[in-house]
C-alpha cells in the first residue's frame, strides 16, 4: 500500500533533503512548481492515398508551471502541405483542361479522372501563448492568442476563459471566449463568386472575422468518473469560400460538360458570408478497477448552412507499469450544406444564390481506427508513437446521362503517423 | 559570566517555561528549554547590537516554542487536540500542517511504510514504565489504527483531511528537528540582513543545524554523546555547514527480563525493532533530513548499517560496544 | 389541481437535479485516481491538437471540446 516502488539508500537520502529544505523554507512539499520548461514535442505525417494531399506537422509546446494551476504554455506549430487536392470539377469523358490558380499556365485532367489541382503547396507556421492560473480559492482564468501564417492566408486571434469551481471543486462551470481575424489573399487575387473562371479578380484580399463563445460544465461523477457537457457556438462573417474551387456546369441534354463557344463551363463556388455554428459535447472519462481508462466522446453540430453531424469517439487505454497500448475508434457524419451541388446545370447555373461542389461540405462519413503506444520513463518523460487510418465516404446525387458513368464520389484514404515525447 | 534574563512575552510563552538565559560573549549563548530537552542558540554576530541580539534570541525562542505548543499532545486548546476532536469528519488544516503532513506522507512512502505519523499510540502499550511484555491480543486491537492510509488524506489536496476515530497523528518523530531548522532559518535571515559577518548553531538537545556566511568558514566543534551513563561525548566532529541528528534509545527504552526494547517501534508489527544498534547519528543538509535518516536507519534494524552506508551521507552507529562510522 | 402537483413536481425535480449534483462528486481524498495525468479530459493536448487540424481541414465541422477554431486557410 505504502511504496509504489523501492528506492535506494541514496535516493532516499536527496529525496528527503530536497523535501526538507521545501518543508522548513515553508512550502507545501507537494507543490510540483518546477524551475524548468515541460517540453512536449510531436511530429505528424499525414499522407493521402492517390498521391493526394501529404503534409508534415512538427509541434512543439514549452509549458512553464509555476503551481499545479498556473503555467504559462507556449506553442509552435509548422505544417508543410503538398500534393493534390479535388477542384470540385466533376470528372468526364474527355481531357479537362483547367488554369492554375496563379493564372500562370493551365493543367489538364485526363478522361475519366477525379480533377485534382496539383499545384497544391503550402507551408504554415503558427505560434500561440496562452496563461492560465487560479484567482481565489473558487476561480481560475485563462487568456491567449494566437498568430498564424501562410502565403495566402493569415489569422490573429485572442481567447480567454473563466472556470468556476463549485461544490468542492466536483463541479466546475467555465466560460470560454475566442474571437479571431483572418486575412486572405489568393493567387491570382480573390475570384467572384459564381463567375466563370476566366473571369478577370476583382480584388486582391478578403477577410472574416470570427467569434466564439464556449460554456461548459465539468462535473466528478465519482472516484472514477469525470464527465463534462459543453455547447459552444460559433459566428463567422465575411469571405468563407474556398477561393480554388470550382464546379462544372452539365449541359441537361447529355450529361457532359455544358460548353459555349467550344469551352467548357466552370464556376467559381460562393458561399454565404456568413455562418453560425452550434455544438453540443459530451466526454466521459472512466478508469476501470484493473486501471485501464476508457475516454467516451459525442459531439452534435449543426449550423444555418443545413450541416448536421454526428462525432463518436472512443479511446481505450491498456496500462501496464511503464507502457500502455491504446486503440482508438473516431465514426464521423454529415449532411450536406443546403447550396452543396455536385454540379450545376445548363439550365440553373446562372439562377444561383450559392454553390459548391466541395465534398467537404457534401453528405458524408468518415471513420478514423488508430493505435497509440506509449513508454513512460522513471524520470516522468515520455515516448509514443501513434499509426491511424482515415477513410471518407461521400455520397450524393449521381448525375443523368454521361455523367452517371462517372465517380462523383470518390472515397480517399489517409494515413496518419504520429511520433511524440515529451520531458 | 552572569547570564542576562531574557523576558519573553507571556503570549509566546503558552507552555508557561522558565526564562531562557543569555549568556553574552564573543559567541552569544541563548539557553532555554523546549520540546523536553535543553536547548542552546550560539551566536557569534560582532556587528549586532545589544538590543539586536536580545531581539533575535527572543525570535527564535518564540519560534521554538511556538511549534512545541502548537504540536503538543499535551495541551487542551491547540492546533493538535482540534485537530483531533472532529473525528470521521472533513477538516480544513493549515498550511504549516499539510506541509509537516507532505513531508510524513513522503517519509512513509520513502521507507514503505516503516515511518509512520500515526504509530504514536503504540506507545499507550510500550510505555517507558512497562514491567512486563505487553500482551498481542492488545497490539492487535490497536493496530487497525495505526497507518498512514487511514488518513482521508491526498498530497494533491492537502488542505483537507478526515481523521476516521481512533486514529491519531504524532508530529513527535519530526517536530524537534524541524524547530531546529525553522529557529535557523529565521534566525539567519534576520542576521543576514543586520550583520556583515555571522556564525550561528542551534542545538535541541542534540539535535542541531548551523549557518554562517563566514568566508573562509570556522568550523563549530560538535560532540557527540556517548551511550555510558555519564553522557559525555567521546566523537567529536567539525560542523561549517549543515546538520546533525541523533536517533537511539540510549535514554528512552524499558528492560523486561533482561532483555532491552527499545522506544523505535516497527508500526507493521506494533513491536519494538530489535536490533544491535543502539543509537545512530547522521549528518545532513537539514536537521529534519538527518533526523528522518537516523530514524529510518534505526528502523531497518539489523540491515541499519548496510542501509546508512549506502546512503553516502557521513554516519556514527553504535552498537553497545562498537561504533561503526564512514568519516 | 392535477397540473398544479406536475408543475410543482417539475420544478422540484429541477431542483433535485441542481442539488443532485451535490451527492455526485468524491471528497479531497478521493482525488487519487482523478489526480492522474491520463485522467484529463485532454491528457495529450499536442495530438488533439494535431488531430483537430486534420478533421478541421477535411470535414465540415469544428469545436466542441473547445473553440471551433479557424487560423488556417485549410478549410
Amino acid at each position: 500500500m505504502a511504496a509504489t516502488k523501492q528506492r535506494s539508500p541514496k535516493d532516499i537520502a536527496t529525496l528527503l533533503a530536497t523535501a526538507s529544505c521545501a518543508l522548513t523554507a515553508g512550502i507545501s512539499s507537494n507543490a510540483n512548481a518546477g524551475e524548468n520548461w515541460d517540453v512536449d514535442s510531436a511530429l505528424m505525417v499525414y499522407s493521402e492515398s492517390d498521391s493526394r494531399v501529404s503534409a508534415i506537422e512538427p509541434v512543439l509546446e514549452l509549458k512553464r508551471k509555476y503551481d499545479s494551476e498556473t503555467a504559462l504554455t507556449t506553442k509552435i506549430v509548422g505544417d508543410t502541405l503538398t500534393g493534390a487536392s479535388p477542384n470540385g470539377a466533376t470528372p468526364s469523358d474527355s481531357t479537362q483542361t483547367f488554369s492554375s490558380p496563379s493564372g500562370n499556365g493551365t493543367y489538364d485532367v485526363p478522361p475519366n479522372t477525379t480533377p485534382l489541382d496539383d499545384t497544391f503547396r503550402d507551408t504554415r507556421g503558427a505560434f500561440s501563448i496562452n496563461w492560465n492560473a487560479p484567482a481565489g480559492r473558487d476561480w481560475a482564468y485563462s487568456i491567449g492568442s494566437h498568430l498564424s501564417a501562410e502565403h495566402d492566408y493569415q489569422s490573429v486571434g485572442i481567447n480567454g476563459s473563466l472556470s468556476r469551481y463549485l461544490n468542492n471543486k466536483n463541479t466546475t462551470l467555465t466560460l470560454g471566449l475566442s474571437a479571431s481575424n483572418d486575412t486572405i489573399n489568393p493567387e491570382g487575387g480573390v475570384p467572384t463568386g459564381l463567375s466563370t473562371i476566366n473571369s478577370a479578380r476583382e480584388k486582391s484580399d478578403d477577410s472574416k472575422s470570427l467569434t466564439d463563445a464556449l460554456f461548459g460544465v465539468t462535473q466528478v461523477i465519482n472516484r472514477r468518473t469525470l464527465m463534462q457537457f459543453n455547447y459552444g457556438v460559433s459566428q463567422s462573417s465575411g469571405y468563407q469560400t474556398d477561393p480554388y474551387k470550382f464546379l462544372s456546369v452539365i449541359d441537361v441534354n447529355t450529361g457532359g460538360n455544358y460548353q459555349i463557344a467550344g469551352e467548357n463551363q466552370y464556376l467559381f463556388e460562393k458561399r454565404p458570408d456568413s455562418r453560425l455554428k452550434q455544438t453540443v459535447y459530451w466526454q466521459t472519462k472512466y478508469q476501470l478497477t484493473n486501471n485501464d481508462i476508457l475516454d467516451l466522446s459525442y459531439r452534435y453540430m449543426w449550423d444555418d448552412w443545413g450541416v448536421t453531424s454526428h462525432t463518436l469517439e472512443t479511446k481505450y487505454r491498456f496500462r501496464f507499469d511503464h507502457q500502455y497500448l491504446e486503440p482508438q475508434l473516431r465514426l464521423y457524419q454529415q449532411s450536406a450544406a443546403d447550396f452543396y451541388q455536385r454540379y450545376l446545370t445548363s439550365n440553373n447555373y446562372l439562377s444561383q444564390d450559392y454553390a459548391s461542389a466541395d465534398y467537404r461540405l457534401g453528405d458524408m462519413t468518415t471513420y478514423t481506427l488508430g493505435l497509440k503506444y506509449g513508454y513512460q520513463f522513471e524520470n516522468s518523460s515520455e515516448a509514443y508513437g501513434k499509426i491511424a487510418l482515415y477513410h471518407q465516404d461521400s455520397t450524393g446525387n449521381k448525375g443523368f446521362g454521361k455523367l452517371t458513368s462517372q465517380d462523383l464520389y470518390p472515397s480517399m484514404d489517409a494515413i496518419m503517423v504520429t511520433l511524440g515525447y515529451r520531458f | 559570566m552572569t547570564p542576562i534574563k531574557l523576558h519573553i512575552a507571556a503570549s509566546a510563552n503558552p507552555s508557561c517555561h522558565p526564562s531562557p538565559h543569555l549568556y553574552k560573549s564573543d559567541t552569544s549563548k541563548v539557553v532555554f528549554q523546549c520540546m523536553a530537552s535543553t536547548c542552546e542558540i550560539l551566536i557569534d554576530a560582532p556587528q549586532l547590537t545589544h538590543s539586536q541580539l536580545t531581539e533575535v534570541s527572543t525570535l527564535g525562542v518564540a519560534e521554538a516554542w511556538r511549534i512545541e505548543y502548537k504540536y503538543s499532545r499535551y495541551v487542551i486548546d491547540n492546533t493538535w487536540a482540534n485537530l483531533h476532536k472532529q473525528h470521521d469528519a472533513e477538516q480544513l488544516i493549515d498550511q504549516e500542517t499539510q506541509s509537516l503532513l507532505g513531508f510524513a506522507y513522503q517519509a512513509w512512502q520513502l521507507s514503505d511504510g516503516l515511518f509512520d505519523i500515526t504509530s504514536g499510540r503504540l506507545r499507550e502499550i510500550w510505555s517507558l514504565t512497562r514491567t512486563r511484555l505487553p500482551k498481542q491480543q492488545d497490539i492487535d486491537e490497536l493496530m487497525p489504527y495505526i497507518g498512514f492510509s487511514n488518513l482521508k488524506w491526498l498530497p494533491d489536496t492537502p488542505e483537507s483531511i478526515l481523521i476516521p476515530t481512533g486514529v491519531e497523528l504524532d508530529f513527535g518523530g519530526i517536530g524537534k528537528e524541524y524547530a531546529v531548522d525553522r529557529v535557523l532559518n529565521i534566525l539567519s535571515e534576520y542576521l543576514a540582513t543586520k550583520s556583515l559577518r555571522y556564525r550561528l548553531l542551534v542545538n535541541f538537545g542534540g539535535d542541531l543545524a548551523c549557518k554562517q556566511n563566514q568566508c573562509p568558514p570556522t568550523p563549530w566543534n560538535v560532540g557527540i554523546e556517548s551511550l555510558s551513563q555519564s553522557h559525555r561525548s567521546d566523537i567529536d566532529l567539525e560542523l561549517t555547514q549543515g546538520a546533525l541528528a541523533t536517533s537511539g534509545d540510549t535514554k528512552r527504552f524499558i528492560e523486561i527480563d533482561g532483555k532491552r526494547f527499545g522506544h523505535i517501534l516497527n508500526p507493521k508489527t506494533g513491536w519494538p525493532i530489535r536490533s544491535p544498534y543502539r543509537s545512530v547519528s547522521v549528518a545532513g543538509a537539514t536537521c529534519v533530513q538527518a533526523g528522518m535518516l537516523a530514524t529510518l536507519t534505526l528502523l531497518q534494524g539489523n540491515q541499519a548499517k548496510e542501509f546508512i552506508n549506502q546512503t553516502g551521507v557521513p554516519y556514527w552507529l553504535r552498537s553497545e560496544h562498537k561504533t561503526y562510522t564512514n568519516q | 389541481m392535477l397540473n398544479k402537483l406536475i408543475r410543482s413536481s417539475i420544478v422540484i425535480t429541477a431542483i433535485y437535479m441542481l442539488a443532485g449534483c451535490s451527492d455526485l462528486g468524491v471528497k479531497p481524498w478521493e482525488r487519487d485516481l482523478l489526480a492522474q495525468d491520463e485522467m484529463n479530459l485532454i491528457n495529450d493536448p499536442i495530438e488533439t491538437s494535431l488531430n483537430d487540424h486534420v478533421y478541421f481541414s477535411k470535414e465540415a465541422s469544428s469545436g466542441g471540446q473547445g473553440f471551433a477554431g479557424g487560423g488556417c486557410g485549410c478549410n
